[in-house]
């Protein structure tokens, strides 16, 4: 087993923590809600690239809510030398070559970068729609390395990554120290806290880091910011603003984004009136189900109900669904319909990657007019 | 009244058998006071279960008027012998009055509904057997003495003409027990019904009983106190050093 | 045993209790429906706002009647279950049918891979899905139960056996839930919170004709159940076939403990409570023709307050059914037990 890590990085870190704590205390005003965007980011809050002279500095945010803590991760090339004035959470030795990713979005950037060969192990492999990446699971080219939740460590070591890309939450710093003392970089992807589509879609610029394919990914991106504003602004000329409601009931309560979530954003941008836009939460509401049919009941669209295909089995689960008008005049699209071919959602795995599309295709069902030939990718209307 | 036909009781699991009482042949007239005697752990529980259905013979049957009790069904049983057992722990909120009125359940309609009549024959014997300050009072808060009144007056108020007793006063002191045996005597002698009993109250089973089943190890007698006195049986029930029987005043003294 | 018509008064009180309680349930909830516009769409009059309508009408209403016949059968399947263990700790859920509901659902949810378990949505929907999942585990337990009854000759070994298969599919659940997806656990746990308000009209009735026929056959049983007050022994010498007896309690308690879970999850605390509740009220009989239709006027009453309060009338947000039941429930049992030591 390659061991690509400084041995010393763990007794260097325990000398040098009271200096790193003060350090980031001082610079906690700084970076205590988001990273410095000065850099390279325009949207996404989640992460930041320091160019140096032969190496880089990347820093991902904790995603853990409440967290101020920030990982910072050393990128340099295979040749250079490791500069060994500061702690890192990570070196990174691009361009990587062997990952082991951990959430389908992350294989949706990796292949619009071309580098689908990179990807050596994933957990539950029947989630992913790429129909290149499932070529290369029908080859066995990728090894299934556990849950998500619960990565197999045997298995991931046999696979000998260069880099473990986890998408955080809880166990991250017990994932971090564990991998990185195998000698495995765990970097946080997390693009799912990210509130702005375009942020989300950012997140290519991270990955262009990591395979050496930095030119790429911000090209990509810069493409896929025009297209967007150029279809947040074909809305504009639209002067009435349609009603919207979102989401589904579950049990005994309606469960909705929340004013500030990343649906709400995209409801946003294409120019319509999210009745919940003034919420300000970012994550997902659960209201009454009384609430929202009194609210929502005349909403001319509704949007993301849940895992509902059909027409016919979303007005059998609940006597109240067929109240609304959305669902009387057939106004309503999901992203559940677009599925791989083992099931897998596609919205999950390349939507983060595709804002522009994922905005284009709400556009389209909103207006059909504005552009008629335009064929959705990720929202569908539901089924009869 | 009932017939012991080559009655063998006790208990057998996975094939292996254990044998109690061996080969009891006897037969008890109607309007009898019959007591089981016998000392601790030789069967006269089991074979007051037995007698009453409750368990399955090893071998022989028993008859009640004529029909096998063990072939009978629940209901037919009800309605010909009714039980007073050692069971002590029962929900402490029942009413006096309401676990009286249980005993009617084998006559009334699938509902349980109780007609006046019924009313009638439970006022009756709450009167009969003096416990008419018992009858709205919880369980809980009655003595031992008490509990076994009521579940006496429950057994008569199913009418039955055979009533088995098994240990009835062995909670009681002397008072209450003596007034318990004197129920029994006034119900065998007024209404006619059989009244089989077990008890380790070698004395007053004695005085009282018409005949007595006695159980010994590997033996069993029958026959009316005297009859047994005057075979000479209980001479030898004991070792002589701890007990002696005195057929004079036919009853067990301790030797002291 | 006791004429029913001498508790003509109490029976009042809890009918009167339980309409009251009811009006208030349908004129409470997050959306403010004033009074008199509640009594003008049940009685059948048009009304200005339809939203009105269809809140009363296709909402709260099932949901009001769900929680008094959910209420009322469980309180009846755990009376039963005491007077048949002769175990004040009894409830429905002693048997373990609700356990075998639950392993069923979460071999939905979290067993079967992710995806094909959607492909079992798309067909029938979620909720059928689960309704269904819920109903064949019951049906499992109910199996085995009966299997075991077959060889028993006494209450308390069937209610160890029961406990026993409740821990052993309680323990299958737990290694699912270690294995599921956060999507699929977080469903299961809401699963387990029960749900009132999910149940249209059409499914009302079926699940009422099924409880039904639950509750006719504990309504059958009450003379035997009065001559188990004795216990075992002294029921049969009252003329009890013990056996038949025992298969006709556990299909009753199955049938009112296996329906009310898959149709509303596992609802706790109302069958363990009601038959108490009741007794401590009425301390003067014993006799199931009395307390039976009591304790299932008895819980239908408290589940309908309990789903009052979980709707947190005036609020946009609801509580779980179930953390309510036990958070109002123990408390008044408390009350009352105190109260009857002075």
């Amino acid at each position: 087993m390659k061991l690509k890590i400084n041995c010393n990085f763990d007794a260097v870190k325990r000398i040098n923590t009271l200096l790193i704590l003060g350090l980031l205390l001082i610079g906690c005003s700084q970076t205590s809600t988001k990273i410095n965007s000065t850099n390279s980011t325009r949207y996404a809050q989640g992460f930041s690239i320091e160019n140096k002279n032969d190496h880089k500095i990347l820093s991902l945010k904790n995603t853990l809510p409440g967290s101020s803590k920030i990982f910072r991760y050393l990128i340099i090339s295979e040749e250079a030398k490791i500069p060994s004035t500061l702690n890192y959470d990570g070196i990174i030795r691009t361009p990587v070559k062997r990952i082991v990713a951990t959430s389908t979005t992350h294989l949706a950037f990796l292949e619009e970068l071309n580098a689908t060969e990179n990807l050596v192990g994933f957990p539950q492999t029947d989630y992913i729609s790429s129909v290149q990446i499932r070529k290369k699971i029908d080859a066995g080219k990728v090894v299934d390395v556990g849950m998500s939740q619960q990565l197999n460590v045997e298995r991931i070591l046999e696979v000998d990554p260069d880099i473990l890309l986890s998408f955080g939450v809880d166990q991250i710093d017990n994932s971090l120290k564990r991998f990185n003392r195998m000698g495995i970089p765990t970097a946080f992807i997390g693009e799912w806290n990210e509130q702005n589509p375009l942020g989300r879609a950012e997140w290519i610029k991270v990955f262009g880091l990591l395979l050496d394919k930095e030119k790429e990914a911000f090209e990509f991106f810069d493409n896929t910011e025009k297209k967007y504003l150029e279809a947040k602004k074909s809305t504009l000329k639209i002067k009435s603003k349609p009603t919207l409601i979102a989401g589904a009931i579950y049990q005994d309560a309606w469960y909705l984004p929340g004013g500030n979530s990343y649906l709400a954003k995209l409801f946003e941008d294409a120019n319509t009136n999210y009745l919940w836009r003034d919420n300000n939460q970012t994550g997902s509401l659960a209201l009454s189900i009384e609430v929202v049919l009194e609210k929502g009941k005349d909403a001319n669209y509704w949007f993301a109900p849940g895992q509902h295909t059909s027409y016919s089995i979303l007005t059998a689960e609940h006597a109240l669904y067929s109240k609304f008008e959305a669902t009387q005049k057939r106004k309503i699209f999901t992203y559940a319909r677009s599925k791989g071919s083992k099931g897998g959602i596609i919205f999950f795995e390349s939507g983060a990657c595709h804002p522009d599309l994922v905005l284009k295709d709400i556009i389209h069902h909103l207006y059909p007019n504005l552009e008629p030939d335009y064929i959705p990718t990720y929202f569908l209307p539901l089924n009869d | 009244m009932i017939t012991l036909n080559k009655l063998t009781t006790g208990y057998a699991k996975n094939g292996v058998s254990k044998e109690i009482s061996t080969e009891l042949q006897l037969e008890i007239k109607k309007g009898s006071l019959v007591g089981i005697l016998g000392r601790n752990g030789i069967g006269k529980s089991t074979l007051i279960k037995t007698l009453a259905g409750f368990q399955k013979p090893l071998s022989g049957n028993v008859q009640v008027l004529g029909k096998t009790v063990h072939e009978m069904t629940p209901q037919q049983r009800a309605k010909c012998l009714s039980i007073v057992l050692t069971e002590r722990k029962f929900n402490g909120d029942l009413i006096g009055k309401e676990l009286i009125q249980l005993g009617r359940q084998p006559h009334t309609n699938w509902r349980g509904k109780q007609t006046p009549e019924d009313r009638e024959i439970v006022s009756q014997i709450i009167k009969q057997l003096n416990i008419e300050q018992l009858a709205d009072q919880m369980l809980k808060t009655m003595s031992d003495g008490e509990v076994q009144k009521i579940l006496l007056a429950r057994a008569l108020a199913q009418q039955t003409p055979l009533i088995f007793l098994d240990e009835p006063s062995s909670h009681l002191d002397l008072f209450n027990k003596s007034l318990l045996f004197q129920e029994i005597k006034q119900i065998v002698r007024k209404e006619g019904k059989t009244v089989v009993f077990s008890s380790h109250y070698l004395n007053t089973t004695i005085q009282i009983c018409d005949q007595i089943i006695l159980l010994l190890n590997n033996q069993w007698e029958y026959g009316s106190p005297d009859e047994l006195i005057e075979k000479g049986v209980f001479e030898n029930m004991f070792p002589k050093e701890t007990v002696l029987f005195d057929p004079k005043q036919k009853q067990f003294n301790i030797c002291i | 045993m006791t004429e029913l018509s001498k508790y003509k008064g109490f029976f009042s009180f809890l009918i009167g209790m339980l309409f009251l309680c009811l009006v208030f349930n349908l004129s409470l909830g997050s959306v403010n429906i004033p009074l008199w516009e509640a009594i003008k769409i049940t009685l059948g009059y048009p009304t200005t706002k339809p939203t009105f309508e269809y809140i009363l009408l296709d909402y709260r209403i099932p949901k009001a009647i769900t929680a008094m016949l959910t209420g009322g059968s469980l309180g009846v399947c755990g009376l039963v279950m005491q007077t048949y263990f002769k175990n004040p700790l009894a409830g429905p859920y002693v048997l373990g049918i609700s356990s075998g509901a639950s392993l069923g659902v979460a071999l939905l949810l979290m067993g079967s891979s992710w995806l094909s378990s959607w492909f079992v949505f798309s067909e029938v929907g979620l909720r059928w899905s689960i309704m269904i999942a819920a109903t064949l585990g019951s049906f499992l337990v109910f199996c085995l139960i009966l299997i075991a009854t077959a060889r028993l000759n006494n209450s308390t070994s069937l209610l160890i056996l029961g406990l026993m298969f409740g821990s052993l599919t309680a323990a299958i659940v737990n290694i699912l839930m270690f294995f599921g997806s956060k999507e699929a656990l977080q469903k299961y746990v809401f699963w387990s919170f029960g749900s009132l308000g999910n149940i249209n009209t059409s499914e009302l009735k079926i699940l009422s004709f099924i409880l039904l026929i639950g509750l006719s056959i504990a309504v059958y049983s009450i003379k035997n159940l009065n001559s188990l007050l004795l216990g075992e022994n002294y029921a049969r010498s009252l003329g009890v076939s013990l056996q038949k007896n025992r298969y006709l309690l556990i299909l009753s308690s199955s049938i009112l403990a296996g329906a009310t879970t898959a149709f509303v999850g596992p609802i706790g605390f109302i069958g363990l409570a009601a038959p108490h509740l009741i007794r401590l009220l009425i301390s003067s009989t014993r006799d199931h023709k009395i307390v039976l239709p009591a304790v299932f006027l008895g819980g239908a009453l408290l589940l309908l307050i309990c789903d009052s309060i979980a709707q947190i009338p005036g609020s946009a947000y609801v509580l779980p059914i179930n953390g309510i039941t036990s958070l109002i429930g123990a408390p008044l049992i408390i009350l009352l037990i105190l109260r009857q030591k002075g």
